[in-house]
């Protein structure tokens, strides 16, 4: 049955409590304090300031991490809600606060006055912003899928962490962290991209049904194995599978 | 005379609004008491008192000879205790060996050896022996379910509270646990909760029931089920009207209370007796 | 289940009045060795190593620099152990084991302080860390000594970090919390000097943030408290002990404990603060360090060698790059006397330029070449040995340091003074340096051949660069402190390194009058030393034209001129 955007939208109410939200506003604060400190800063150039951004966002991807934790995944696995569409209904969640967060910490970096406007590329610091928080979400999804549900924020944030040691010890040619005006700077941001894109069909991926992605094995000579789909039905007739059964599940999530 | 190993006197606790315990009074000697009741009866709760991990509002609690309410004599009471919770927690990446050696420290096993005998022993005496070395989030429900009841066996307490100790379990499995348990309570005091009236009938000298926070029946299981002699009947109709009936696997209706038109009276079960005694509320965890 | 016979179940001799201490000591050894286990604390003493190899495998060992360093990259495994410490310590409430452990004997401060003393092993691997650090620069030729609190400083973070988990874990229950910190701690840790504002010497408010480094300031004219920091950080850690404790009912040793670690920290945290008495002040340092270094001056053959001291090692490297320049010149044109005086000009010390300069530190003169105080090794190593080099041949071609960077009239349209800066790209004098410096060695050589394909012909490497100081002029308060000698002479000079060096230094040899006269041009060298094959390509004009003119960063407009 496709998902549609109603569905999404009844899945708002339930699933915002369930998020971790403590986090946000904590290190929101940090990334506000961090960025007008630098801007504030008479000695500071548009690189402290850039620098300071981008300790924002990570401490953002770090509040952010945690918004795949359920401590309920094993009961709601078996709803006919699709895990990918109550996670992407998640980080939509905990996107508006981000975004709202990040807004601020531009419009205070941008209050300071620099030798050129573009020495602040807001465009190309928001896709840093968006990829590094779509890697963090992918790690969680990952840790989630083969760990432990409710552990998949703290693997995610703490390999955040050492992921930004990595790229900072790594050879200055392959270092994703370039400054306007260097050579690298544009290349650097196509592979920002690319990052954005694997990461988030990493992302898809690890939220797909399991059973979609795994043929039934089973005896050959009918029933399961034989790769063609068998009717099962239970003592009285009724289809164990099929539209009938998917109807009773959606049916019973949905009921007013 | 010894003075018994629990004694409890007009105990109460509240939740708000809620009794959960309403004047509960009985004692405990060596031997294996069970602790039968529905939902929300209270059995949780008199049990994580007893396990001195829940403070009671009112009333008097002495466990082993001690006070739980003063902090040294509930240290002492806890070192002679094992307990069972109703939802033991685990650490899914430690193996079951490392979890009951992690406890058996708590429980004050600081020798090596002796702590590594003794975790051992209990791993044997629940048949988890060949799973030591297996990390808990490869273990089955029914071994966790083992393990749990492994580490309440550490330090071979005076004092066994196994919060239904067989959920979980299979047949097989419970009849081994029956037997262990009756080994332990021939020279320790085991309380039990279940909803399995098996147990209680293979196990028990004695079978306390309570509903709504009081004690209900407090004697021998025979007497539990004698409460409900002339009351039982069995039908091979659904018989109209109320009244407490439900289908056997022979297919014929047994029916506790008013007979039944063609039916004939039938010999008390303790599951009759308890279901007299709990009336409606206990007719779902039956059904 | 096997049968329980009443033998298998005896009754275990029970341990009466057992003292904490015991039980302490056996679960921190069950939580020690499950923390060393842990994969963020694993990844993270890798990252550290990673660090401190990364951080100093181009530059020689510099002891009293390296150790700092260390304890820099102890940081990662820190909030490694902050992050670890702080799950472990949380795993009772994650699993939900809360109401299974409150049944136990053993009450919840007798974990925590286990909890706490599992950190030992995560900080004795920081010793290990550091300690196998220190023997791989050891085993390098170092100089100068490493100082013995600053090398412990790097464990004690680890400390503070793990003890932190744990106080986290008990007054802020949530595993949300720990990540945060630790990423809002570091942000905030290299963002000190703007809370509490200072220059790097007067600044002595930073040193209550748990780390504080050397900011590329000599290490021998900064007097750092090390001795009081590692105080104030032992007793923060007992605090932070003190601090999770203090969640359960207090205890008399607690409150006792927490009440000697405070005052433990007031003491040494004042004591940190405390101003730098005169004889402390860098600029009287350096001025005592440079004429000791003066009084100990090393002749060999025409050339005078003067290390600070602890340096003195470095003296037969420095000879065995300047030797090979002066063995190409003709015997006319060496510079005589020549100086290689090390000094501190080689650290960034704006500061020490608003005090007004080094003191008593002479300033270049026409036949002296400034190493600073750090070497090039490994793939530093070429870098470091061609702009020696560099220094001593653009003495030799009659390059002077006074020319390099003047006060200029006001440029029209410009508001206040300006400067100038001269550089030497257009000259063939310009490609003879560089020439005579490349070929001093192969890493040398190598060092330039690459800098061109790097930086494609149309930049130069200014002396100095990348790594390791050198600044043949004074580097003074403008951020262009060194010569640009053309990326298209450059270009050149890796050419002529493709020829028998011999031959080209008799055509050095003999044209050298006019090779190192000012108005000879890069195009008329190549003719007079015949490169092989079409000449490299013209840069674009504006880059090597003298007479363009930049912003500096600091505001100031400078221009640049022909070196005369």
């Amino acid at each position: 049955m496709p998902v549609t955007p109603r569905q999404a939208l009844r899945l708002v109410r339930p699933l915002a409590p369930a998020i971790s939200w403590a986090p946000i506003a904590p290190a929101g604060g940090l990334a506000l304090l961090l960025v007008w400190l630098r801007a504030q800063d008479a000695y500071s150039g548009p690189e402290e300031l850039i620098v300071a951004l981008r300790a924002a966002a990570i401490l953002l991807a770090a509040a952010a991490a945690f918004a795949l934790d359920d401590a309920a995944a094993g009961t709601t696995a078996s709803t006919p809600s699709p895990l990918l569409l109550r996670r992407t209904v998640r980080v939509a969640l905990v996107a508006l606060p981000t975004t709202a967060l990040w807004a601020g910490a531009l419009w205070l970096a941008a209050r300071k006055p620099l030798p050129e406007p573009s020495s602040l590329p807001v465009a190309l610091l928001s896709l840093e912003l968006a990829t590094i928080i779509m890697i963090t979400l992918a790690l969680a999804a990952a840790v989630i899928r083969w760990g432990d549900s409710n552990s998949g924020g703290l693997a995610a944030s703490s390999a955040l962490l050492g992921l930004t040691v990595l790229t900072w010890l790594i050879p200055e040619g392959v270092r994703p962290w370039v400054y306007p005006g260097e050579p690298q700077w544009a290349a650097a941001h196509r592979w920002w991209a690319v990052a954005l894109i694997a990461s988030l069909a990493w992302f898809v991926w690890a939220g797909l049904d399991p059973r979609r992605r795994r043929r039934p094995q089973g005896p050959a000579g009918g029933g399961l194995g034989t790769g063609r789909r068998t009717r099962q039905t239970t003592g009285s007739g009724a289809p164990v599978q099929g539209p009938a059964c998917r109807e009773a599940r959606r049916r019973a999530h949905f009921r007013p | 005379m010894n003075d018994p190993t629990v004694e409890i006197t007009g105990l109460g606790r509240r939740f708000g609004r809620l009794r959960a315990l309403d004047d509960v009074s009985f004692s405990l000697d060596d031997g294996i008491t069970g602790l039968l009741g529905p939902n929300g009866a209270g059995k949780t709760t008199l049990l994580r008192c007893l396990a001195t991990v829940e403070t009671p509002d009112s009333g008097r609690l002495r466990i082993l000879r001690r006070d739980p309410g003063s902090v040294s004599e509930r240290t002492e009471i806890r070192r002679r205790l094992g307990y069972l919770p109703q939802e033991p927690g685990f650490y899914p990446n430690f193996t079951a060996y490392d979890f009951l050696d992690y406890l058996a420290v708590l429980k004050e096993l600081v020798d090596d050896g002796q702590r590594r005998r003794e975790v051992r022993r209990v791993l044997d005496a629940v048949d988890l022996g060949d799973r030591a070395m297996t990390k808990i989030r490869k273990l089955s429900g029914g071994m966790r379910r083992r393990l749990a009841l492994a580490q309440a066996l550490l330090a071979d307490p005076q004092l066994l509270i196994l919060d239904e100790p067989t959920t979980g379990l299979d047949p097989g499995q419970r009849l081994r646990f029956r037997d262990l348990v009756s080994r332990l309570g021939e020279d320790r005091t085991v309380l039990l909760s279940t909803h399995q009236t098996e147990d209680v009938a293979a196990l028990c000298e004695r079978v306390i029931v309570m509903d709504r926070g009081r004690v209900l029946f407090d004697g021998p299981p025979r007497g539990l089920a004698e409460t409900a002699r002339g009351s039982v009947w069995l039908a091979e109709q659904r018989p109209a009207g109320g009244g407490v009936t439900w289908r056997n696997a022979d297919g014929r209706y047994r029916t506790i209370g008013d007979p039944p038109a063609g039916a004939e009276l039938a010999d008390p079960t303790i599951e009759d007796g308890y279901l007299l005694l709990v009336g409606d509320a206990a007719l779902a965890d039956v059904a | 289940m096997t049968a329980a016979t009443p033998d298998t179940v005896r009754p275990v001799r029970r341990h009466g009045g057992l003292r904490a201490a015991a039980r302490v000591r056996v679960l921190a050894r069950i939580e020690g060795r499950r923390l060393l286990a842990r994969p963020t604390v694993l990844a993270g003493a890798g990252l550290s190593l990673l660090t401190m190899v990364t951080l100093t495998r181009t530059t020689a060992p510099v002891l009293n620099r390296d150790d700092t360093t260390a304890s820099a990259a102890l940081l990662v495994l820190a909030a490694a152990t902050l992050l670890a410490t702080n799950a472990a310590a949380l795993r009772s409430r994650r699993r939900a084991t809360d109401e299974l452990l409150a049944s136990m004997p053993t009450p919840p401060r007798v974990r925590t302080l286990a909890s706490l003393c599992s950190v030992a092993g995560v900080v004795a691997l920081a010793g290990l860390l550091g300690g196998a650090f220190l023997l791989w620069r050891l085993a390098a030729d170092p100089v100068t000594a490493p100082d013995p609190f600053e090398l412990l400083t790097g464990p004690a973070l680890v400390a503070l970090g793990g003890c932190l988990g744990v106080a986290l874990a008990r007054w802020a229950p949530s595993v949300t919390v720990a990540p945060v910190v630790v990423v809002g701690l570091a942000a905030l840790e290299f963002s000190v000097n703007l809370l509490i504002g200072g220059s790097e010497y007067g600044g002595r408010v930073k040193w209550l943030a748990p780390f504080v480094g050397q900011h590329g300031v000599a290490r021998e004219l900064l007097i750092r408290p090390t001795g009081w920091h590692l105080a104030y950080l032992v007793a923060l850690v007992a605090v932070l002990g003190c601090v999770a404790l203090l969640r359960h009912p207090a205890t008399r040793p607690t409150i006792a404990t927490a009440g000697a670690a405070v005052l433990v920290l007031l003491l040494a945290g004042g004591a940190q603060l405390r101003p730098l008495d005169p004889a402390q002040d860098p600029n009287a340092l350096a001025a005592e360090l440079t004429a000791a270094a003066a009084q100990d001056c090393e002749q060999r053959d025409d050339v005078t060698y003067c290390a600070l001291p602890g340096y003195e090692p470095w003296v037969d490297r420095w000879a065995a790059t300047v030797e090979p320049v002066l063995a190409r010149l003709p015997e006319r044109a060496r510079p005589r006397p020549l100086t290689v005086r090390q000094d501190f000009l080689g650290t960034r010390l704006e500061s020490l330029a608003d005090h007004g300069g080094p003191g008593t530190a002479a300033e270049p003169t026409h036949s002296e070449v400034r190493p600073g105080l750090w070497r090039g090794r490994n793939a530093g190593e070429g870098a470091y040995q061609f702009g020696l080099a560099l220094g001593v041949a653009a003495l030799a071609v009659g390059l002077s340091p006074d020319g390099a960077l003047s006060p200029a009239d006001a440029l029209p349209g410009q508001v206040g003074e300006g400067l100038q800066a001269c550089t030497p790209a257009g000259q063939a004098r310009s490609v003879v340096a560089l020439w005579l410096a490349g070929q001093t060695s192969e890493r040398s050589a190598e060092y330039l051949r690459n800098e061109v394909e790097r930086q494609g012909g149309t930049t130069a490497p200014a002396i100095g660069t990348p790594a390791p100081e050198i600044y043949f002029a004074r580097p003074a308060a403008h951020p262009i402190g060194a010569l640009n000698f053309g990326g298209w002479e450059a270009a050149v000079a890796v050419q002529l390194l493709r020829q028998a060096p011999d031959h080209i230094a008799g055509l050095v040899d003999r044209h050298w009058d006019t090779l190192s006269d000012p108005a000879t041009t890069t195009d008329e060298a190549l003719a007079l030393l015949g490169a092989d094959g079409p000449a490299p390509g013209r840069p674009p004009a504006d880059v090597s034209d003298p007479s363009s003119t930049e912003a500096g960063s600091s505001g100031t407009d400078w221009r640049l001129v022909a070196c005369p």
